[in-house]
């Protein structure tokens, strides 16, 4: 039946060898991995070898070439109690983990909670649920600013509207300075946060499928532990990684705090100052760049663990690599 | 009225309260930039003479060298949203269809460029663009160049995130449908894979503006000169200087908002489906 | 129009992987070969591998006189039909069936003919300036067909095209599909795993299996003289009577098999190549039990059962029974629409032997004597 056999063939072929590596896709990454590699790695692998160097406005001209010291930066900020860059770091560090504790707890929480709500029919549903988002549009050095003039003891709204109209409280309080100032920078970072992850959280909730509460509510089971036993679970992969960006992103925040409390406008305080405005303040004043690069460093490490603990913990939610 | 339609329309209140009461401020920031900043310093924040103040807006070009700092922003995040999409759709692309050796490290890499504070690596690249202008003659301190190059890198790895969810969403058998009728496998994404992604990449797009625009630090350490200086360093040098004008700063603050308020409206339908499903499917 | 050579085919994805086991297939020119088999047997891989979409591990594959081993997809002659019919959602109906064309770089009027004469054959010509996702699923499974039928290739490829329909659609669509390949006379290889499809529609049928071909030939063939248990008890609903017991005897023209706690059974096969005390199962379809009430007819190559149930399909009933010491009942389709026998009876499943197959312990069929 077959007595075909194998001619050369007639068409002229295109060679493509049978297990040759596809190049496409490598060049296709190209572009992206050189600037990451020139501006990622390379400056990192740098700042690391800053951090092993005594950097300050002496040697700052020698740059690489400045004495080497070893772990010495490492030294003098965890265990020098004289060290200047030491000055309010117990206070930045303690500042930065409640901050960004609070401010991620609330902004997803929020945002899950508004998103329950925005997941019914309402009337300008579509409207709300752009407007919402305005917060977040708003740069956050804007949000800095604003704030920071909401905020003020006298010509403040916040202290006109509390005091003055509302009668909730007596006295203008002090916002920017003191234990105030804490929830001064809290507030305004929550606002802006808590619409994206609302809309995140929106979209997660839609692609839930109805027939799943429908057979729980023919069994009888109440809408609080509908919510409990379908929504959550079905839900923990998505507030899984928006709580672990929201954290990255607040133990990092600087724009905020910096123009709430600005150059001009005063020092933040014991209680509003953050991990990088100190640092950035610290570095530039003192010119101890090394120590830090060595600090950096440090946060640097500590967020890689918890990322790396985060996802491992929840990665077989979370959809993975491809 | 039944006790559910009651409770609906409580929500619906509610629903609308959070709405309202989330935009505040802003309107704030809206009217206060009107006032007169004697007005506002004597504490008459909604006196009943409403007097509107226009001429702050223009006092903020006059005053400020606002001018420049708009332009400046525009251009640099302008140019950044472009190279940077461009860059990320391409890479997104090559994560979403293809197993490669690499694929998984590259991967990780991005979350970790996330992870990496500004600081750590901001005095190494200043240096690097000094020795750059100075041993090779390729100045990038102070320049559009200098700052889109870097705002690119930065970037870049969040927009590949939210395109590759976009990718991986469209069926395989669409770009072997293009192979079989001819097309090589660039062809098909070009052909095929791109224009149906459209909404993704303007997504991507505009949300790489919104951050680009949101950039303080970098800006600040990497320019010195009001040619080249970008808004945010503009406020935060007029805040150092007019402490108490208020309005003049609420202006500021509007008009910054103006530009990303109009890319997010241009950009929104396809944003917020973006934005979701980009984040749902992680 | 063409004839498809595969020699030797394999496919392995990774070292433990094997997809496709080695096969050697010919598809003559004009042919309608069904590749029919369960998920994962290994037939959509082959199909992308005819195709071009995937390359084998080794093995050659022949489109007519031409070695296509390394020729790209797209020069093969070759034309697809998807599954979800992949149209492109960006693009008209019009686009779609001309953008093959345009890539090969067709003059516009040229392009334009061949649309047409292929829409009029499907009758879509009025859905033309349509975009995909305004269409209708039988619609779209025109359009992914005059897609294909555009380009007149040499060899149609059907990747389970009609799954994504619901059942009324899908039977209209199997006699379209019939009637097309007469009208073109193409060769047309389809993959399937539903077995009425491929029963229907091949000229050829290819039951596939973990990878490897299990059976070729003729619907009727397959059905009357499967090769193995497999082929046997894919093809064919409701799926075929198996009952196991051992070879007691074996000639030339009968075999003897005793099902253990019931009695023995003889079937018209030739069983000689097996040793008494082999383990060995027995196949009737369903259509050629004949069920009596307990006391009737001859109690020769019959046994004692119970009706269980009774299905009424209209023209047929069928007759679910079990019998004593047998696990699986056994099931008798009875033709008409009354039986005298109700739910509970006591009844005789008769097994002609001329019907019976008989398996050996690998599943391989024993010979019929016809």
């Amino acid at each position: 039946m077959t007595a075909v056999l194998a001619l050369p063939a007639k068409h002229p072929l295109r060679v493509r060898k049978k297990n040759k590596p596809d190049a496409l896709p490598y060049l296709l990454l190209l572009p992206a991995v050189l600037l990451m590699a020139a501006v990622n790695l390379t400056p990192i692998l740098q700042g690391f070898y800053m951090s092993l160097l005594k950097l300050n406005q002496f040697t700052l001209t020698q740059y690489l070439d400045a004495p080497f010291i070893g772990l010495e930066n490492y030294r003098q900020i965890l265990f020098d109690a004289d060290n200047p860059m030491r000055a309010g770091m117990g206070y930045a560090l303690r500042n930065t983990v409640l901050y960004t504790l609070t401010v991620s707890v609330c902004a997803v929480g929020i945002g899950l909670g508004v998103a329950l709500l925005m997941n019914r029919d309402f009337p300008g549903k579509g409207i709300a649920r752009t407007l919402v988002l305005l917060p977040w549009i708003v740069p956050s050095y804007v949000v800095g600013t604003l704030w920071g003039f909401m905020w003020q003891r006298d010509v403040g709204i916040v202290n006109v509207v509390l005091v003055d109209w509302l009668h909730f409280l007596d006295e203008k309080p002090f916002w920017l300075l003191g234990s105030n100032s804490f929830w001064a920078i809290v507030i305004p970072t929550v606002w802006r946060a808590w619409p994206v992850m609302m809309l995140i959280f929106l979209a997660a909730l839609q692609a839930i499928p109805e027939d799943q509460y429908e057979a729980a509510t023919i069994d009888g089971v109440s809408r609080w532990k509908q919510f409990l036993h379908i929504t959550l679970p079905l839900l923990k992969p998505v507030i899984a990684i928006q709580f672990m960006f929201q954290i990255i992103d607040n133990v990092y925040s600087y724009n905020i705090v910096s123009m709430m409390f600005g150059n001009g406008a005063g020092y933040p305080g014991e209680w509003a100052d953050l991990l990088m405005p100190l640092l950035t303040r610290q570095s530039f004043s003192y010119w101890l760049f090394g120590q830090g690069a060595a600090v950096s460093f440090i946060m640097m490490t500590l967020m890689l663990v918890f990322v790396g603990v985060w996802m491992k913990t929840f990665r077989k939610s979370m959809t993975g690599h491809d | 009225m039944t006790k559910s339609t009651l409770r609906s329309r409580g929500l619906d209140l509610l629903t609308w309260a959070i709405v309202l009461v989330s935009l505040l401020p802003i309107a704030w920031m809206l009217l206060s930039s009107l006032r007169n900043y004697s007005d506002i310093a004597a504490g008459e924040q909604l006196s009943a003479s409403v007097e509107l103040r226009w001429q702050n807006y223009r006092d903020i070009w006059t005053n400020v060298d606002f001018f420049n700092y708009f332009k400046n922003s525009l251009i640099v995040c302008g140019l950044t949203t472009l190279i940077s999409t461009a860059c990320a759709v391409c890479a997104a692309y090559a994560l979403a269809r293809f197993r490669f050796r690499g694929s998984n490290a590259f991967s990780l890499s991005i979350t970790v460029t996330q992870v990496i504070p500004g600081m750590l690596f901001f005095l190494p690249l200043y240096m690097l663009y000094r020795n750059l202008g100075q041993s090779y003659g390729l100045v990038m301190l102070d320049t559009y160049h200098g700052l889109v190059f870097l705002y690119v890198a930065l970037f870049t790895p969040a927009s590949i995130w939210i395109m590759r969810g976009f990718f991986v969403s469209i069926p395989r058998e669409l770009e072997d449908a293009a192979v079989m009728d001819g097309c090589s496998r660039f062809g098909a994404f070009v052909r095929i894979v791109l224009p149906i992604s459209a909404p993704g990449i303007v997504a991507t797009a505009t949300f790489v503006f919104l951050l680009a625009w949101d950039e303080l630090f970098f800006a600040w350490v990497l320019t010195s000169t009001s040619d080249v200086q970008t808004i945010p360093v503009g406020i935060r040098l007029f805040i150092s200087q007019f402490q108490h004008r208020y309005d003049l700063m609420m202006a500021a603050g509007a008009v910054s908002t103006l530009p990303v308020l109009f890319a997010f409206f241009a950009g929104q339908r396809y944003f917020i489906k973006g934005l979701a499903a980009g984040a749902v499917k992680g | 129009m063409s004839a498809v050579t595969l020699r030797n085919i394999e496919k392995n994805f990774g070292p433990d992987a094997r997809v496709v086991n080695g096969v050697d297939l010919t598809i003559e020119s004009g042919e309608f070969v069904v590749f029919v088999g369960p998920s994962g047997s290994g037939k959509s891989t082959l199909l992308r591998m005819i195709a071009g979409l995937e390359s084998q591990s080794d093995g050659d594959i022949l489109i007519g006189d031409l070695l296509a081993n390394d020729v790209p997809a797209s020069k093969r002659g070759i034309a697809m039909v998807f599954q979800s019919y992949a149209l492109y959602p960006h693009m008209t109906v019009y686009d779609n069936m001309a953008f093959a064309l345009r890539m090969a770089g067709t003059p516009k009027k040229e392009v334009q003919q061949r649309v047409e004469r292929s829409a009029a054959i499907l009758q879509i010509t009025h859905l033309l300036d349509r975009k995909p996702k305004t269409l209708s699923g039988g619609q779209r499974q025109r359009v992914a067909i005059g897609r294909a039928i555009v380009r007149e290739p040499q060899v149609f490829l059907f990747d389970e095209p009609l799954s994504n329909l619901d059942a009324a659609l899908r039977q209209d669509m199997r006699v379209e599909l019939s009637k097309l390949h007469q009208e073109l006379g193409a060769t047309m290889i389809y993959v399937t795993h539903d077995q009425v499809e491929a029963m229907t529609l091949a000229s050829r049928i290819v039951v596939f299996d973990a990878g490897l071909v299990q059976q070729v030939g003729t619907p009727v063939a397959l059905y009357e003289n499967p090769s193995n248990l497999f082929v046997a008890g894919f093809l064919g609903a409701p799926k075929m009577n198996l009952l196991q017991g051992t070879l007691v005897a074996a000639s030339a023209t009968v075999a003897e098999m005793m099902l253990p706690g019931v009695g023995s059974v003889r079937a018209a096969v030739d069983a000689t190549r097996s040793a008494p005390g082999a383990a060995v199962t027995l196949g009737i379809r369903s259509e050629h039990l004949h069920l009596t009430a307990s006391h009737d007819g001859s109690a020769d190559n019959a046994l004692a059962a119970r009706v269980d149930l009774i299905e009424y399909l209209g023209d047929h009933l069928l007759a679910y029974t079990s019998v004593a010491g047998i696990k699986d009942g056994l099931c008798a389709k009875l033709a008409g629409h009354a039986t005298p026998l109700r739910t509970g009876d006591a009844a005789r499943v008769h097994l002609p032997p001329a019907q019976c197959l008989l398996f050996d312990a690998a599943g391989a069929a024993y010979p019929r004597i016809q």
